[in-house]
């Protein structure tokens, strides 16, 4: 028995054989396809014909998705340097399309959105939120449909996901919606008594904002009908970007994982002219109401909604409709030194309960 | 079945004796026990035993030397006849002094002739034929005019009857002033007053006397014997009167022409007792031929890294061990590391077929950069890396003459990177090698290895020409090429390495000096291999060619080398996530050195032998991973002084001084105190500094690379500083080491002290001053760079080494290692590097040309850190420890030599231990090792 082991461990040593593969993790797939970029036919404003920059894709968990709808973030991030899109020889005059090939590598199986902006003032960067989005003078755009609505990709089984085509263009005409808190000390809404937060559109010298350029951008988040614009909450008043939503800061002594979100009403009225008109009505100031109902949600994400509103210190976030974002306090930490960050980008707003 | 044994029997017989074989394969350490005690009868005057000892030291192991010695023993016995033949024999391996032993030739052949000459002169006129003696002495004569043949042709004339002549002879004879000037005159006389009356006879018609016996003279004077009965006299000479005229003519005409030379040799003894020849030793009688016996080297454990000069293990500063050529063959090592697991001390982590690591007392890398490694004494490192790429070297084990390695710092004499030892892997001079050498191998795992080495001496002349070929297959694959997720940029994923190496060496022997040659030389090593890089580089294909070319002049008191280097190469990763952007680095790497070494001798306060040299270095990178293309240029003088206070006492006191481009003036001073406290041992304490310079890539490096889970971003893996200190170590080395016929022994013990060590930060977040690197599509988000440690370590350590050849035709061997290195101030272990290596090896050779090699190497656990990324965060920075078991591996070879040793056949296997389930790692990151055996031939012509 131990003659015929050995001369199978001899044999076997000496036969041809071919090495182990020990590849490491679960096989992933990979989503690719082509850029397509537009230029501008013309300068717009705030945004140049002749833009240039890095494409920067994003990957999003389409039941987490980014700004404003959610606030889910990337799952997998991606850069196209101008080098590969701004070929020598390739047609960059205005209203030109580019176009450059992009893949995402080690994507699990789930569904996604791919979203994407040329960075065409080259100041983004993926560390710092206030960063990580797009600015004015960029151009948008994602894997949409025909009507500029996001598709979704889904991967169910490792493979290669292929010619999904990401279409940049849409003109980022402001700054991203930095503001002030005017109003920091509010008493808690009640029953038919919202409260009314009035925010101040900010030009940041922090971040590079250029004033011209600094506004909310005020639109309707959508239509259910051609001229009906979409009312989610039924409260009567079209669904306005942007979205102004208020997370509960936590004392030290509450437990950390739930959190308590509030979503302010935009009142539509000062900018229905320009909304029937189907523009972007730029607007310097946004003013609030606070409505009696908040939001528990847990660290499982679920949501628990509650006929009132905690007193207590309020961030407050205000959230582009295309997904450009801004929080108050807390967008300038990292970014710049504590000492220099102004007092308008430190501030809370404060709900105090009646009487209090 | 019986038939079938009785054929396996036979066949096993015949080929035993089809490769009968007087003597076991080679064996350093026997032959040195033959030879020593060979030169011990010798110079016992016991000329016959030391011979055949002699003798059995060439069987073992061949060697001019020997035969040089054997010649000179057959002068000490006189048989000139056998001298001759060893000395041409000598002369046929094409030595150094082959102009001296040419003329030593030349000499004895004139004296064997001389001796013929007069023995048969001796033995005709013994005969009864004077005359023809005196014709054969006279020849004698005219080859070497000594007085005494002078006397011994006028005893013969005497004998012949011919006082005239004879008289002649004498009176030429007592010119040389001899000490028996008075008895020959009292002889002179009496043929005188003979002579006159035979005249008075003759006149009177006075018949001719018949003669007696000859009387010959002997070196040493003496009186002439008394003359043997007339009836002794046994033939008379068959000559004619007319001839004897003749020839007494000649004889006569070859006296006038050549006067006596007292100081020649000349034959001694009395007729019928044989002309003893000439004894060439001192007493005297070795006028003209007078040679040194030559000493063992080839045996003796001699080793020229320590000190930059030949020298006993003994006398070294630092404990040396050494491989030789026969460790080497018998090993069944395919490769230098693996060769070098035997060493105490040394620590060798293979990361896959074609990638080791080397160190020396801990502080093992994947990159591992604290040994200078040196080949024929010069650095064979990457410059740029400080790194040994070990299956780039570009020479073949069978031109391995030796392997030295140095254990402990040597920067008093080397410089930076001899931080924590030296290997100095020595090669055979053209002038030691004569034919051509070539070997095939093949086995598991698609290795196929080739080499082949040509060396020949050509009058002053000596030209070497090797080459050599090997592949392999990976031991594994980290990553599946089928899978979509994954690309690479392989076209055989499986081959770990196809390396083809080239080395050509022309050397000029200088004449009248014969260890001077100036020489030139040139190699070139191309082709892919699998290297492990830092950080998160694992596995690498790399791939490119390395030229060298070198230059230079070599005497006992004076050398100068120069040498360029070329790393011109390529890596990348053998794999990558599709649709990540693969790294891909060209680098050139360009050195130049040129230095000049002096080697002075003197007396003053006992014996110095100083060693005083100089460098200068220039070094040129160009690598995408640098921000721009950088030179250096690095000078340094040196110097080491072995003083030999008394015969058993020397201090060696070393310092260099090295200038840095960026870190400045550097001192590395070293005093070590040698003990021999009896012949053949050795105490030793040592005391010394030494230090590491950063490395190119240390001080310029800015490798980025894309985080894989979120691949818009990159971190810097690693970012040079150019203001790094140098790493440091002080150590006290202290060893005892015993050296006899059969073996030797050291031990040592040793401490170090460990700053500056260079390390990897942590991943710093670059915040809002994060850029966008251009050529990886993404932004950099975090960067670790090259620090000093603030840290100290503190390491203790003790080696033993026993090396034992108990019989002919068996060695056996082995070592153990401990060091134990810990944070000077917190105390916590450093547990990269394991705490205890012992080795155990065994060589059986046999006279039938069978031999056997077995190693086994044991190392104890090891924890590794080895900072990684957190994938769940691109700057996250995970330094958990990585275990790495302890182990053990075993290497074996079995040959058999065939054709009186010119055919040899064997099966050599390493990692024999590795299969199935029981593969092992020598690092969390290497692949998991493999048994590979590869079945080969070595033929030489």
């Amino acid at each position: 028995m131990k003659k015929t082991s050995l001369i199978a461990v001899v044999l076997g040593l000496l036969a041809c054989d071919d090495p182990d593969v020990v590849s490491a993790g679960a096989e992933l797939s990979t989503i690719s396809g082509t850029i397509l970029v537009e230029r501008p036919s013309a300068d717009l404003g705030c945004v140049a014909a002749d833009v240039t920059g890095p494409v920067l894709l994003s990957l999003f968990d389409a039941a987490n998705p980014p700004p404003p709808v959610g606030t889910g973030r990337p799952v997998s991030f991606i850069a196209v340097s101008a080098s590969e899109l701004f070929t020598a020889g390739a047609d960059d005059s205005p209203g030109a399309v580019l176009s450059a090939n992009y893949v995402f590598a080690n994507v699990p199986v789930g569904t996604y959105l791919v979203s994407a902006f040329l960075d065409g003032d080259g100041d983004f960067n993926p560390l710092l939120p206030a960063l990580a989005q797009p600015t004015a003078g960029d151009l948008l755009g994602g894997y949409v449909d025909g009507e500029g609505q996001p598709l979704t990709v889904a991967v169910t089984e490792p493979a290669a996901y292929e010619q999904i085509t990401v279409r940049v263009g849409a003109p980022v005409p402001y700054e991203r919606p930095a503001f002030s808190i005017e109003t920091s000390t509010l008493a808690v809404p009640s029953g038919n008594q919202p409260s009314l937060l009035r925010v101040e559109a900010r030009a940041l010298a922090q971040v590079d904002m250029t004033p011209a350029c600094t506004a909310f951008g005020v639109q309707y988040r959508g239509f259910v009908a051609p001229g009906q614009p979409r009312d989610d909450n039924q409260d009567g008043f079209a669904d306005l970007y942007p979205r102004v939503v208020l997370t509960r800061i936590p004392l030290p002594e509450e437990a950390a994982g739930s959190t308590v979100v509030v979503e302010g009403i935009l009142n539509p009225t000062p900018f229905e002219v320009g909304l029937t008109q189907g523009r972007l009505v730029p607007a310097s100031s946004l003013t609030v109401a606070i409505p009696a109902f908040s939001a528990l949600v847990g660290p499982d994400g679920m949501a628990m909604v509650r006929p009132f509103v905690p007193a207590g210190s309020y961030a407050v976030s205000v959230l582009s409709g295309n997904g450009q974002t801004w929080t108050v306090p807390g967008e300038l930490e990292g970014l710049v030194p504590t000492e220099s960050i102004p007092p308008s980008q430190r501030a809370v707003v404060t709900f105090r309960a009646n009487g209090s | 079945m019986r038939v079938g044994r009785t054929f396996l029997a036979l066949a096993l017989g015949g080929a035993v004796l089809l490769g009968a074989h007087p003597a076991y394969a080679d064996s350093k350490s026997e032959a040195r026990r033959y030879f020593s005690r060979g030169m011990a009868a010798i110079d016992a005057g016991q000329y016959r035993e030391g011979i055949q000892l002699l003798e059995k030291a060439y069987e073992v192991r061949p060697h001019r030397n020997v035969l040089f010695n054997i010649a000179r023993a057959y002068v000490s016995l006189g048989d000139l006849d056998q001298a001759i033949d060893y000395f041409e024999r000598y002369l046929d391996e094409n030595p150094p002094d082959r102009a001296q032993i040419q003329a030593t030739l030349k000499e004895l052949k004139e004296r064997a002739e001389l001796r013929r000459l007069v023995d048969r002169g001796m033995s005709a006129i013994q005969a009864g034929r004077p005359i023809e003696g005196i014709a054969l002495l006279g020849r004698a004569y005219e080859i070497r005019p000594h007085p005494n043949l002078l006397f011994n042709i006028g005893q013969a004339y005497e004998e012949a009857d011919e006082p005239e002549q004879a008289m002649v002879a004498y009176r030429r004879y007592l010119r040389t002033k001899p000490r028996d000037a008075a008895q020959v005159e009292a002889r002179v006389a009496r043929l005188e007053k003979a002579l006159s009356a035979r005249t008075a006879r003759r006149r009177r018609a006075t018949p001719r006397r018949s003669g007696g016996a000859p009387v010959v003279r002997p070196t040493k004077p003496e009186p002439a014997p008394a003359r043997p009965p007339a009836e002794t006299r046994t033939a008379p000479s068959a000559l004619s009167q007319a001839q004897i005229d003749a020839i007494a003519e000649a004889v006569a005409a070859r006296l006038r022409d050549r006067a006596p030379d007292p100081a020649s040799t000349v034959p001694s003894s009395t007729v019928g007792s044989g002309l003893a020849v000439l004894p060439l030793d001192g007493a005297g009688a070795s006028s003209g031929v007078a040679l040194e016996a030559k000493g063992g080297e080839q045996y003796e454990e001699v080793v020229v890294t320590a000190s930059r000069r030949p020298q006993s293990p003994l006398d070294a500063p630092n404990a040396v061990t050494i491989l030789t050529e026969e460790d080497i063959r018998l090993s069944g090592a395919r490769n230098i590391p693996d060769l070098l697991r035997r060493v105490p001390g040394v620590d060798v982590m293979q990361m896959s077929y074609s990638d080791y690591n080397v160190a020396v007392r801990g502080f093992n890398r994947r990159v591992a950069n604290k040994i200078l490694v040196l080949v024929d004494n010069r650095t064979v490192y990457a410059d740029f890396l400080g790194v040994t790429t070990w299956n780039y070297l570009p020479i073949e084990l069978i031109d391995i003459e030796r392997i030295e390695v140095v254990r402990g710092p040597g920067s008093a004499v080397y410089g930076a990177y001899a931080y924590t030892g030296i290997i100095n892997i020595i090669t055979k001079r053209p002038d030691e090698l004569e034919g051509v050498v070539a070997q095939v191998a093949a086995g598991n795992g698609d290795v196929l290895e080739g080499s082949f080495q040509y060396g020949e001496r050509f009058g002053r002349v000596g030209v070497r020409v090797s080459g050599g070929y090997q592949q392999g297959q990976k031991f594994e694959i980290d990553f599946d090429e089928r899978r979509p997720d994954v690309s690479t940029p392989l076209e055989d994923v499986d081959r770990s390495n196809q390396i083809v190496r080239a080395n050509a060496l022309l050397e000029y022997y200088i004449p009248g000096e014969a260890s001077s040659r100036l020489y030139l030389g040139g190699s070139v090593v191309e082709g892919p291999h699998e290297l492990f890089g830092v950080a998160n580089l694992r596995n690498l294909a790399a791939d490119g060619v390395e030229l060298r070319a070198r230059a230079g002049f070599e005497s006992e008191l004076f050398t100068l080398r120069s040498f360029f280097a070329r790393i011109d190469r390529t890596a990348e990763p053998q794999s990558f996530s599709t649709g990540l952007t693969p790294f891909f680095s060209t680098v050139v790497n360009d050195v130049f050195s040129i230095e000049p070494i002096f080697r002075p001798r003197f007396e003053l306060a006992g014996e110095h032998r100083m060693v005083i040299g100089g460098e200068y270095r220039f070094k040129a990178i160009d690598w995408d991973f640098l921000n721009d293309a950088q030179t250096e240029n690095h000078f340094a003088v040196y110097f080491q002084d072995d003083w030999r206070l008394s015969r058993g006492l020397s201090v060696v006191l070393s310092g260099r001084f090295d200038l840095h481009p960026l870190i400045g003036p550097l001192g590395s001073p070293r005093a070590a105190l040698i003990f021999r406290t009896a012949p053949g041992q050795a105490l030793r304490l040592s005391l010394g500094t030494a230090f590491r310079v950063p490395t190119m890539a240390e001080t310029y490096l800015a490798l980025s690379s894309q985080v894989p889970s979120n691949p818009g971003t990159a971190v810097t893996l690693v970012g040079g500083d150019e203001d790094l200190d140098p790493e440091g170590i002080a150590t006290v080395d202290l060893g005892y080491r015993i050296e006899w016929d059969a073996g030797s022994f050291e031990t040592v013990a040793w401490f170090n002290r460990v700053t500056d060590l260079i390390v990897r930060t942590p991943l710093e977040a670059t915040g809002s001053s994060a850029r966008f690197i251009e050529a990886l599509d993404a932004y950099e988000v975090a960067r670790s760079f090259y620090v000093n440690d603030t840290r100290s370590f503190l390491a203790v350590g003790g080696e033993l080494d026993i090396q034992l050849n108990p019989l002919d035709g068996f060695d056996i061997g082995g070592s153990y290692a401990f060091q134990y290195i810990f944070d000077e101030d917190t105390g916590d272990q450093f547990t990269d590097s394991p705490v205890h290596k012992a080795s155990l090896w065994g060589q059986i050779r046999t006279t039938a040309g069978l031999d056997l090699g077995l190693s086994g190497h044991f190392v104890s656990d090891q924890q590794w850190v080895e900072p990684d990324f957190d994938p769940n965060s691109p700057t996250g920075f995970d330094a958990a420890p990585l275990p790495v078991d302890a182990y053990v591996t075993l290497m074996a070879r079995i040959g058999y030599r065939v054709l009186d040793d010119k055919l040899e056949l064997f099966v050599s296997g390493a990692n024999l231990l590795d299969v199935g389930d029981s593969r092992r790692r020598e690092h969390p990151f290497a692949n998991r090792l493999q048994a590979r055996i590869v079945a080969g031939l070595t033929g030489r012509l």
